[in-house]
């Protein structure tokens, strides 16, 4: 369902076809419904999912239901913005970061504590912040 | 678990609108800070009432102010409306070459959204701003609220990394992103 002021159209583009028309000022507008605060949720999500699946193939929109976003893939990132590519081939990457000798030891070992496996350790009320769980392991398995 | 809505008018179960617009900046500047600033108080939809650079100062809004603080120093200006449509929104200061408007109306009865409407159209129409979307915040979100609203949040440089996140209930869009999706791939 296309809503009535979208029968104009303004060109041959992936935006007119999916319902939008043209503004004052050049651009486009599209609105799902002519008055989508009126509609069901369900007609208005059902129309947005496919203009949506009409537009994909444009490009020009990105994916959002990840994270980071998948770019679209006619989108050209805009210029200016801070670097996040990957160095390329032949430059120097920077160094990883080096962890204390100490926590790198413990790897592969009754010492290293794998994500939040501490199961029979009670922490509550205890302030963590800035402490290691190795230690908290080793320090508790010395006193026992 | 909230129960499924049931299939009647959307108006009553909307909580907030939201409004985001994407202008070309940079923004960093008094002059890009006072025309934004300037053409939101100029509607009656839009025109704030308090606005600051600290969101804990509601202090009277004044877009020569807000404007010469956002464009010289640190912080980007937050304002809000007081009375109907209540809302509360941000500018984005930034050097960027895109910035971010936001505009989150709530408190509001269901006859009020199309004055909210039309006065965020008017807005673009007065900026022209390369994307903008209107949608709703649904009062106890499901999953197919949530789905509907995900990329409503998009920020600036989430935006010109990734491209626009696609169609709401309301989608303006400059000639440039007319164009390129026009293009195929």
């Amino acid at each position: 369902m296309v809503p009535a002021r979208a029968r104009r159209a303004i060109g041959t583009t992936t935006l007119t076809k999916v319902g939008a028309v043209s503004t004052s000022w050049g651009g486009a507008s599209l609105s799902l419904f002519d008055e989508p605060w009126s509609v069901p949720f369900e007609d208005l999500y059902a129309r947005q999912i496919a203009v949506n699946e009409m537009s994909r193939p444009s490009g020009v929109f990105g994916d959002y239901s990840e994270i980071p976003p998948k770019k679209g893939a006619q989108w050209m990132p805009l210029t200016g913005l801070p670097k996040e590519d990957p160095p390329k081939a032949g430059a120097s990457t920077p160094p990883k970061p080096k962890i204390p000798n100490v926590w790198a030891a413990s790897r592969h070992t009754n010492e290293f504590v794998r994500g939040s496996n501490v199961e029979g350790r009670d922490f509550s009320g205890v302030d963590l912040s800035g402490i290691r769980l190795e230690e908290v392991v080793r320090g508790s398995r010395r006193s026992s | 678990m909230p129960s499924a809505p049931t299939k009647n008018a959307n108006s009553s179960n909307i909580a907030e609108v939201y409004a985001v617009l994407f202008v070309n900046g940079p923004t960093k500047s008094v002059a890009a800070q006072s025309a934004i600033l300037d053409a939101l108080a100029s509607d009656p939809e839009t025109a704030p009432t308090n606005g600051s650079l600290n969101d804990r100062k509601r202090a009277p809004f004044s877009s020569v102010t807000l404007a010469a603080d956002a464009g010289t120093k640190i912080g980007s200006p937050i304002f809000w409306r007081m009375k109907s449509p209540k809302y509360w929104g941000m500018v984005d200061a930034s050097p960027q070459p895109i910035a971010r408007i936001l505009l989150k109306y709530e408190d509001f009865g269901p006859r009020a959204i199309r004055p909210v409407w039309s006065g965020v159209a008017r807005l673009v129409d007065r900026l022209q701003p390369g994307y903008v979307l209107l949608h709703f915040r649904w009062i106890n979100p499901i999953r197919d609220h949530a789905a509907s609203m995900n990329g409503m949040a998009t920020k600036a440089l989430e935006y010109s990394r990734s491209a626009p996140p696609g169609v709401f209930a309301c989608t303006w869009f400059r000639p440039e992103l007319v164009a390129r999706s026009a293009r195929r791939p």
